[in-house]
């Protein structure tokens, strides 16, 4: 049936032009996919060996045929004006002025295309609106009035034509040629300014047009899909029962069928159609069309079928902005403006694209890079990274002296405006700039490898041109807003491939066949996708100034689904009937298709095989020879000999004690998790500060009473100072812990002349000490303070700063043995006594443990010696922390808590098997 | 109710209706009432609360319309019945009513059902008058990482100038209250800005005049110093000495006596005598102390005497508690500008706009009757009527729209009828600022200007008799919820309502043995869970009940009993904060659930390993993500795997071998950075000591790292799950019950990087990054729209907010006992009347203490509409329940909590569970392992290698093509110069080969025997491209026909060098027979031209 539209189309040609030689006609395509089918049908009726084709032209490839003469201004140039007048006039002083230039463009290319001259004089014009709205003419009306007025006026005071009057000078030159008998295949309306040229050539030849719509009316097997796409007409139950037999839509699957499929969610509708396409390439399928309606489905759709290995040959292309070759671009400019953030600096380094004459640079420098603002913890600026580098990593230098030559390039301008007020260039002068920052970052070099970076740099270089005589001078960030919107508007294709499988718009369906389509996203919100209306007037005052409606797309979308389904004989169209627990509509259009064949015929179109066939029909890589885990049990890994420690400190016997596991991945395994990149002050930090603060105090003043208070204080408050200051300079935040601090001093004093009070006399502070605890073990640790008695030199008492609350420091103190750290304290000072110092909140206070001190030294100790003994025997480390352990362990990745917990749970949990109920698996049975 | 007025297509209609009396039935109906009419779809403008509710309502519009298009006249005559059409009407309807199905399909504009934020939009995007809308702007829903970014740049500036006045305020703020409580209160004000632009909207210095209005209210002045005054004044010296005197004449008082006078004339500074005199009178908590009377003393002498002194000392002490505040306040409000004028720009800079934003542009801009009345032109929707769901929910500025929007429609000549239903009893957005007060107010104001009927609707079609007097006997008669009437059911079900005991905290027993201390050996015993909470028994408690019941209970389902499945039950909580503790408990006994908590994905263990891989690829030095990444089901490597590489590490490095390609490592850094694990993985596969596991690892990672940096994040993912085989070996390592959730979350980790390759210059790291703000952004609690999807058989878990709309047949109500969050205090307060456009009083408050006693009805008022939103919240959150009502808590009994009020309420029916519930059927819990799906088709397992890359062309036939491009134009319009630059713009010839390539054409036009085929002269006709489609319907293209006299010539380029024309030979002789046949006369010959300009006769 499909071959039938161009074989009515063929004996119209053939009627009136003698094969063999056909070149006395001219076809104007929709497309050149056209061109064979049509070519097949006029051989087939001639029936001649070989014949000699009309011209066969898409009408935009005709006009080019016209010379053009004088230049002709870019849609880049036209909107850097109108930008510029914007921006002078200052009517929208918050709005995106680049976006909004291109909405004015594309109305102001409305006008001119539709020939709508606005009235002379602004007044005229609103007064125009005002009759068009039906509305009073109010302030706000005129002031729309006057920003179109204003902006059509100052728009057509240019000599040089724009694109679209070039077009239609070229249109009216073509009309005035010689002209052949001309064949149009149309689909939907042509636009104004063709269909006004075809008026004028037929006032010269014959112009026939051949429209799918109107020869599908008029074919019997497309009733239903007319009736249910056209508007209005007789109620569905009579419009059901006035159709023929002929007009069903999925009588046997191998012929004519059109059916539908609702997915639950996205993955299921990729799944559907990844399946369906390579059933039909099983089933010899030479051309398959993907309708996208729903681009995220596609890109999924896309991997599943990379999956089987078809390639897809796309036709839709992509917006630049989602590539990572801009990607690169716009992080180096974001770099440039902000100072050089390193998240950006480590994104950049990241990239392939970057210094690709020499990867190894980039992959070296990338490590490096990461491995230094972890450590040094410097979070911006190209100048603080590169004196950082000098000190503590030079081998970085090459690739920041790079990042520093290429910024300079763009940052140049700006520094030589004198008054410190950003520098304005022209547009294509940034983009001058940019090229040769790029050349320098090695990025054009990365993108020649690349074939959307190819498609970049060609883009970048056209724009560049274009702009050659623009002079509207904007900022860096005006210029980077430009680059943006031009990213993100126009897109790259990837032509490369070769494939029976397409995606396409569908607009690029028009006449043509496929052996099967699918259609991807048929819902209502993608097909039709909703009116895109603009800002500016609304439907009643296009329709009196002669401009389409705001409805016209979707109408257009509707014609060219309705000839994709007249031309095609399998189509399938899919959507999510819900999405995120939500219903989701099916397209109204296909919703009618649906009603009106379920009424007539008594079955629907819904596709009942696919869905089962999902769960099989995946293709998969299995490995044979690995084992795939089961569900686990708790791991207990043995340590041989070779790898157990020979020193532990207080901190890692803490881990051993709450979880075995833990500790043999931070000690046996040594894995750590990476430095977080700490961007603005914390506890920790403070707690650093404060330490080293009370070290120096002490060591100053080990005496407090004997100094005085109030001169010790005074020199606490400068060591304090001093301290902070470090921190002061670089982080405003360390003024407000500072001021947390300097509240906190007199309570520390009085702690302190307590403590003397009591006997306590200052000793060390930071002490670090090594014992042996047993064989082939020793114990090691800094001791914060250790504070010896005034009665007896051999009573001693260790102490621990905490920042913590001295509730919580209580509370780790509450089970003996389960916090070892001042038992271990007190064993390596060989102290009777231990207190954790807590410094929170507006008192200080020690905190010791309620047991007897050398009793629960001698316990840890002993404990030690016994687990290690095990360990050594061939004890395995268990992962059974408790669950606040576990709440902050960073090792559950490892120990996989959790995957095997609840197995374990419910393998061990005995079912009431007389309640009918069967025992737990986990595909191994507990007896 | 009366169906008949709520359904009056001319009638302005109010109805308050309760929890599951079928809102979206009557709102639906009434839709359809009004197509019915006559109106057309575009006129009909219906908003609710959320998408989801806006399209369930569009899908039950539609299936209505189409059943009355398709059903015979006897179901549609009863549809009609069913709403309220008059009998004698309804004949004389049926053609139109069949007719609306298509009506509505076809409309445009269409029906508009949508949400408030949804409809703002469509204003803002129509309205060139919005300066700052001009152009488009973008909705972000995410904004605390703009919050995050603005803090930095805030922060960033005061460092930048650490004198200005700015800077100053923020030190003040530090100091008085603190770094995070700075924080909280910036961020706050931030928060309200609305209210705060609404508050001094209009004014010029917004600051000053706050602060201004805020002295007033206070009546403080600000200079004058309370204290110095307070001693100054004459006679209060003598006042306090009379109540001394009083004191000193008991003896037990005569200290206090002695500690009163001394400050008086004691050389001290005031504010330390005030301070002194005051702990006197005054606890810490600063109330009055009680001062006694003893023998001897004249109880009502001494009582005045201490209330004179006291008096003036309160007044001085509240006036310096004002002056502090508005101190505070200046501070405060200068820094939260600050902040507040960095964060509105960035916004500006990505034309973005949070929700908030949103409300206040539209609020601005109707908010000018001109402009609103233009709007009503300028949009293609004219709305005659306006339905509005769930109008408890809604807030001032969200009202104060409509009533512009009203206005104007009736300025411009069109008097809209409006539908407004809701419940006040659901109100429960306090937080997104909307008012239960409303619902009257408007109520009141739809009656009065629009003559609306009020209807109220206590039919409930969803709850069991039994849920519902639960609800009754919590609600019916309760004092501080007065308005609300008994409900009825309408539903004849079996239900059942259980309180369970409070879970109480589980104290261990200290362990000794003879009193003497013995430690726990971590090898061979765990540790106790000394701690274990009550709520973490309420969690275990509440975890085996539903492992009980499951399976077991039956529930109706469409008039069936039916076992209970874990998907018919909902899991209800205040506050997501907790929720880990019962997610940790249900994992415990394999209970599958799906959660909302966003993080509550990338918390999870597979979510976790697919991130650590992902971190690996990215940094391979990453140890300890390798590690797990190896750990994972991906790899399953065992322990000793892992210590295979380690060991093979510690090997290395005392063999002082080091890995020289390993970049960045010199000399000197080498002994800083020993080989990372990825390094020793290499090479003990290098070694061939790695297990086959590790092998395999090996080379998969190897070529993820390559492919890193090429591929899109999710086309990574993808491969990553495929080639790894995933899903399912996670799958197999996981018990059957959890297996379809940890499969859902994979597929929902993929779906997150789907959403973000969309977005603008996407990037592995970015995306890392992106996850983890996803997590931070957890923390703030913020209850969100429920985001989870269907997968499986699985418990939902939702907070009460987020369950609003839906409902179950079992519904869990966990930790009732927990007080309402309390007042975290460091916020804006504000008040906004809610009749009023703008806020009476606005100001920033910080902990208890500072209240100050002006604002104190300000919080009391606050306070009882959060006593009232938390009824609501139980309100809601019971009437969610079809059949069974499941209530638990822990710690012990506090008043007024939930748990105490449905306990009470169903004192009398809470027990023994019905037999309807326990009848056990021979239920299974969801077990049988995956059913091996029957393969049908083998081949649809396999690869299918489809489609090629095409090569690219090499340079060779590149400069063939140019040259014949070249010729071809050269031939045609010779060698001017502006030929020369548009061809090689066109052709993108590099213009190093330009020149070579221009010459050389027009040396070849030169010669004598490619002349005669390109220059018009000598021949009769040329074409270029001549398609002919021959005998087998295939399309043929000859590169250049020429014909002369006698004969034709095809001619046919090839771009590679000269070359033997015998490969050609088959393709020309086609040519030939076809040309033969369309010019029989003459003699056909052909030539191939190669790329040197040498002519080969075939
Ligand atoms: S998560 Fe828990 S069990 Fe696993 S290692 Fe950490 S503490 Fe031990």
């Amino acid at each position: 049936m499909s071959s039938a539209f161009f074989r009515s189309a063929a004996q119209q040609i053939l009627s009136r032009h003698a094969a063999p030689d056909l070149r006395g006609a001219r076809v104007l395509l929709p497309n050149y996919h056209a061109a064979l089918p049509l070519a097949q049908a006029l051989s087939a009726v001639s029936s001649s060996p070989a014949l000699l084709l009309p011209q066969m032209q898409t009408l935009a490839d005709w006009v080019q045929s016209v010379p053009q003469d004088g230049p002709v201004q870019s849609d880049t140039q036209r909107i850097a004006v109108l930008y510029k007048m914007l921006r002078e006039r200052k009517w929208f002083p918050d709005a995106n002025l680049w976006r909004l230039s291109r909405e004015i463009l594309a109305l102001m290319d409305e006008l001119h295309v539709h020939q709508v001259r606005p009235a002379d004089a602004s007044d005229e014009f609103a007064r125009q609106l005002a009759q068009a709205y039906r509305s009073p003419c109010g302030q706000a009306m005129q002031f729309e009035a006057s920003v179109v007025h204003e902006l059509w006026c100052q728009i057509n005071h240019f000599a040089v034509p724009d694109a679209s009057a070039a077009y239609q000078l070229r249109l009216d030159s073509l009309a005035q040629q010689p002209i052949l008998p001309l064949y149009v295949l149309q689909t939907a309306d042509l636009s104004a300014p063709e269909a006004r040229f075809l008026d004028a050539c037929r006032e010269k030849v014959e112009v026939t047009v051949f429209d799918l719509r109107e020869m599908a009316a008029d074919d019997p097997s497309c009733t239903l899909l007319v009736r249910a796409l056209q508007p209005g007409g007789d109620d569905l139950l009579s419009a059901a029962a006035g159709l023929k037999p002929c007009a069903m839509l999925n009588s046997a699957p191998d012929s004519r069928a059109l059916s539908l499929f609702g997915a639950h969610g996205q993955e299921q509708e990729a799944q559907a159609a990844d399946v369906q396409i390579r059933r039909w390439l099983l089933d010899g399928r030479k051309s398959i069309a993907v309708v996208v309606q729903d681009k995220l489905v596609a890109s999924r759709l896309r991997a599943l079928l990379e999956r089987a290995q078809v390639s897809v040959q796309d036709e839709t292309g992509c917006p630049f902005a989602t590539l990572s070759v801009s990607t690169v671009l716009m992080r180096w400019l974001t770099a440039v403006q902000d100072n050089f953030y390193y998240q950006d600096v480590l994104d950049l380094l990241k990239s392939t694209f970057l210094f690709a004459d020499e990867p190894s640079l980039r992959k070296q420098a990338a490590y490096q890079f990461e491995q230094m603002v972890r450590k040094h913890g410097v979070i911006a600026h190209l100048q603080d990274f590169i004196s950082v580098a000098e000190r503590h990593c030079p081998e970085l230098l090459p690739a920041l002296t790079r990042l520093q030559q290429a910024s300079d390039v763009l940052r140049k301008p700006v520094r030589e405006e004198a008054n410190g007020a950003p520098c304005h260039l022209p547009l294509s002068a940034w983009l001058v700039a940019l090229q040769e920052s790029l050349e320098l970052l090695g990025v054009i070099q990365g993108w020649r490898q690349d074939a959307a970076g190819v498609q970049l740099q060609q883009q970048l270089l056209q724009w560049q041109e274009e702009l050659s005589s623009d002079t509207t001078a904007c900022s860096f960030a005006e210029w980077r807003r430009w680059l943006a919107q031009q990213l993100d508007l126009s897109s790259c294709r990837d032509l490369s491939v070769e494939s029976p499988v397409l995606f396409m718009h569908l607009p690029a369906t028009r006449w043509r066949i496929f052996d099967a389509v699918l259609l991807l996203g048929a819902d209502a919100t993608h097909l039709p996708s909703p009116v895109k209306a603009g800002q500016w007037f609304n439907d009643r005052v296009r329709a009196t100034l002669g401009l389409p409606l705001s409805t016209a797309a979707q109408t257009q979308v509707r014609d060219d689904l309705l000839a994709l389904l007249a031309m095609n004989d399998t189509v399938l169209a899919t959507w999510q009937a819900s999405c995120n627990g939500e219903p989701n509509m099916l397209s109204p259009y296909l919703e009618m298709i649906n009603a009106l064949h379920l009424l007539a015929f008594g079955g629907d179109l819904m596709n009942t095989e696919l869905g089962g066939m999902l769960a099989w029909a995946q293709v998969r890589i299995q490995d044979a020879g690995c084992r795939i885990q089961d569900a686990g049990t708790m791991p207990r890994p043995v340590i041989p000999a070779d790898l157990i420690p020979a020193r532990i400190s207080p901190s890692s016997y803490n881990s051993l004690v709450a979880c075995p596991y833990q500790y043999y991945a931070r000690h046996v395994l040594k894995l750590n998790d990476l430095d977080e990149v700490r961007e603005e002050l914390d506890k920790r930090d403070y707690g650093t500060w404060v330490h080293a603060v009370l070290q120096q105090f002490h060591m100053q003043v080990p005496d407090v009473t004997a100094r005085g208070l109030s001169d010790a204080e005074q020199v606490l408050r400068d060591i304090s100072e001093q301290v902070f200051a470090a921190g002061l300079a670089h982080d405003y935040l360390a003024q407000a812990w500072l001021l947390r601090w300097q509240a906190l001093i007199p309570a520390y004093l009085d702690w302190q002349l307590e403590n003397e009070a009591a006997g306590w006399i200052y000793q060390a502070g930071e002490v670090p000490i090594e014992i042996e605890v047993a064989e082939n073990l020793v114990l090691r640790g800094r001791l914060d303070r250790i504070d010896r008695h005034a009665g007896d030199a051999e009573k001693r008492q260790v102490f621990d700063y905490k920042t913590q609350s001295a509730a919580g420091l209580k509370n780790k103190l509450k089970e003996p043995g389960e916090d070892v750290q001042l038992a271990c304290y007190a064993t390596m000072a060989n102290a009777a006594l231990a207190a954790f110092v807590s410094l929170d909140g507006e008192k200080v206070i020690s905190v010791a443990p309620s047991h007897d001190v050398p009793d629960l030294a001698q316990q840890n100790v002993e404990r030690l010696q016994t687990v290690f003994a095990l360990m050594r025997d061939g004890a395995g480390l268990p992962a059974h922390g408790a669950d606040p352990v576990c709440g902050y362990c960073e090792m559950r990745g490892l120990c996989r808590r959790g995957a095997w917990e609840l197995s374990q749970d419910s393998g061990v949990r005995m079912q009431d098997v007389e309640n009918g109920k069967p025992e737990t698996v986990n595909g191994v049975h507990h007896g | 109710m009366d169906n008949r007025r709520a359904l009056d297509p001319a009638q302005s209609v109010v109805v308050e209706a309760c929890a599951g009396s079928g809102k979206t039935w009557l709102l639906v109906s009434r839709v359809v009432r009004l197509l019915l009419a006559g109106v057309a779809p575009g006129e009909i403008l219906a908003i609710t609360f959320t998408r989801r509710a806006a399209q369930e309502m569009q899908e039950r519009l539609r299936d209505w319309l189409y059943e009355l298009a398709s059903r015979d006249d006897e179901y549609v005559r009863d549809f009609l019945r069913q709403r309220a059409v008059d009998e004698d009407e309804i004949a004389g309807l049926l053609p139109r009513a069949r007719a609306l199905y298509q009506q509505f399909l076809q409309a445009s504009p269409p029906i508009t059902i949508s949400t408030f934020h949804g409809w703002f939009m469509q204003i803002l995007q129509r309205a060139p008058l919005d300066s700052a809308g001009a152009g488009g702007v973008e909705l972000v829903e995410q904004t605390s990482e703009l919050m995050q970014e603005a803090w930095q740049i805030f922060l960033d500036s005061l460092h930048g100038a650490p004198d200005g006045e700015t800077a100053i305020s923020m030190m003040t703020l530090f100091g008085e209250i603190g770094l995070s409580n700075t924080q909280s209160l910036l961020r706050n004000f931030v928060g309200k800005r609305s209210e705060w632009w609404a508050y001094t909207a209009g004014e010029e210095g917004a600051l000053a005049c706050a602060l201004d209005k805020l002295q007033r209210e206070f009546a403080v002045d600000m200079d004058s110093d309370p204290v110095v005054q307070l001693f100054a004044r004459p006679h209060f010296s003598d006042d306090v000495r009379a109540l001394a005197q009083l004191l000193d004449a008991s003896a037990a008082q005569k200290s206090r006596a002695e500690r009163l006078l001394a400050p008086l004339d004691g050389e001290l500074p005031p504010d330390s005598r005030f301070a002194r005199l005051w702990d006197e009178l005054f606890t810490q908590k600063n109330e009055p102390r009680t001062i006694k009377a003893n023998k001897g003393q004249d109880v009502e002498q001494l009582a005045s005497a201490v209330e004179l002194v006291r008096c003036q000392m309160q007044e001085a002490y509240h006036q310096l508690q004002a002056q502090k505040i508005c101190r505070i306040n200046a501070h405060a409000l200068r820094c939260g500008v600050a902040l507040l004028d960095i964060y509105q720009g960035l916004k500006q800079d990505q034309q973005a706009l949070d929700f908030g934003d949103l409300e206040w542009r539209v609020s601005q801009l109707l908010g000018v009757p001109e402009h609103a009345q233009y709007l009503q032109y300028k949009l293609d929707s004219r709305y005659h009527h306006v339905l509005l769901d769930e109008f408890q929910d809604t807030n001032p500025l969200q009202w104060q729209i409509l009533q512009s929007w009203f206005a104007a429609s009736t300025a411009a000549g069109t008097t809209p009828v409006v539908f407004v239903v809701g419940d006040p009893k659901q109100s429960i957005y306090r937080f997104r600022r909307a008012d239960a007060r409303l619902f009257d107010v408007v109520r009141k104001f739809m009656q009065q200007h629009y003559l609306a009927v009020h209807l109220k609707k206590n039919e409930t079609r969803r709850n069991a008799p039994a849920v519902l007097a639960a609800v009754n006997g919590v609600f019916d008669g309760l004092a501080e919820y007065p308005g609300f009437e008994k409900h009825l059911s309408l539903q004849i079900m079996p239900g059942h309502v259980e309180v369970l005991p409070l879970a109480e905290q589980q104290n261990a027993e200290q362990e000794t043995v003879n009193g003497k201390l013995t430690l726990r050996n971590p090898l061979l015993e765990p540790c106790p869970d000394a701690e274990e909470g009550a709520r973490e028994q309420e969690a275990l408690q509440f975890a085996e009940k539903i492992d009980r019941i499951v399976g077991v209970w039956q529930i109706r389902d469409e008039g069936r009993l039916r076992p209970l499945e874990f998907s018919d039950i909902m899991v209800l909580v205040r506050r997501r904060t907790h929720l880990k503790i019962y997610e940790q408990a249900l994992r415990g006994l394999s209970i599958p659930f799906l959660t909302s908590r966003r993080g509550g994905l990338l918390d999870t263990l597979e979510a976790s390993d697919i991130q650590s891989l992902l971190t690996f690829l990215i940094t391979p030095f990453a140890d300890l993500a390798l590690a797990q990444t190896l750990r994972s089901p991906i790899f399953s490597c065992s322990d000793n795997d892992l210590m295979m590489i380690q060991a093979s590490g510690c090997r290395m490095q005392d063999a002082g071998g080091f890995d020289s390609s390993a970049p960045g490592l010199n000399p000197e850094s080498r002994t800083l950075n020993p080989k990372s694990w990825w390094q020793r993985l290499r090479q003990l596969v290098e070694e061939g000591d790695a297990s086959a596991a590790l092998l395999r690892a090996h080379r998969l990672l190897q070529g993820w790292l390559l492919l890193s940096d090429k591929l899109p994040v999710h086309d990574l993912l993808d491969r990553i799950y495929f080639e790894g085989d995933a899903k399912p070996r996670y799958a197999a390592s996981v018990s059957a019950v959890m297996r379809a959730t940890v499969l859902a979350n994979l597929q929902a980790f993929l779906e997150i990087a789907l959403d973000m390759d969309a977005a603008r210059y996407p990037s592995l790291p970015g995306f890392l990054r992106k996850l983890a703000e996803l997590r931070r952004a957890d923390d703030n609690d913020s209850p969100d729209e429920g985001r989870v999807g269907q997968s499986g058989n699985a418990l939902r878990i939702y907070t009460v907010h987020e369950s609003k709309g839906l409902e179950a047949p079992l519904v869990w109500l966990l930790d009732t006992n927990a007080r309402p969050p309390a007042d975290r205090g460091y916020d804006a307060l504000v008040d906004w009347p809610t009749e009023a456009r703008v806020p009476a009083h606005f100001s920033m408050y910080c902990d208890k203490a500072s209240r100050g006693a002006v604002r104190e009805p300000y919080f009391e008022q606050e306070a009882a509409l959060a006593q009232r939103e938390d009824l609501n919240l139980l309100y809601v959150a019971m009437t969610r329940a079809k059949q069974v009502l499941m209530v638990s808590g822990s710690g012990s009994q506090l008043e007024g909590m939930w748990y105490q009020r449905i306990a009470d309420g169903t004192a009398e029916n809470s027990g023994q569970v019905a037999d309807d519930f326990a009848a056990t059927g021979a239920a299974l819990r969801e077990e049988a392992a995956l059913a091996e799906s029957h393969v049908a088709d083998e081949r649809l397992t396999q690869m299918l290698p489809t489609g090629v890359r095409k090569p690219l062309m090499s340079d060779a036939q590149r400069y063939g093509t140019w040259l014949h491009a070249l010729l071809e134009h050269q031939a045609i319009a010779g060698y001017c110069d502006e030929l020369y630059d548009k061809l090689q713009r066109k052709l993108n010839i590099p213009p190093e080969l330009m020149r070579g390539l221009w010459q050389r054409a027009r040396d070849l036009l030169n010669k004598p025997d490619l002349a005669r085929f390109f220059d018009a002269k000598y021949y009769q006709a040329a074409a270029n491209e001549v398609a002919y489609v021959d005998a087998l319907g295939q399309l043929r293209r000859i590169d250049r026909l020429v014909e002369f006299e006698d004969e034709v010539w095809v001619l046919d380029y090839k771009s590679g060098a000269t070359k033997s024309t015998a490969s050609f030979s088959a393709q020309l002789n086609e040519y030939r027979l076809a040309m033969q046949a369309v010019h029989p006369e003459k003699s056909v010959r052909c030539a191939v031209i190669f790329a040197d300009g040498k002519l080969a006769e075939v």
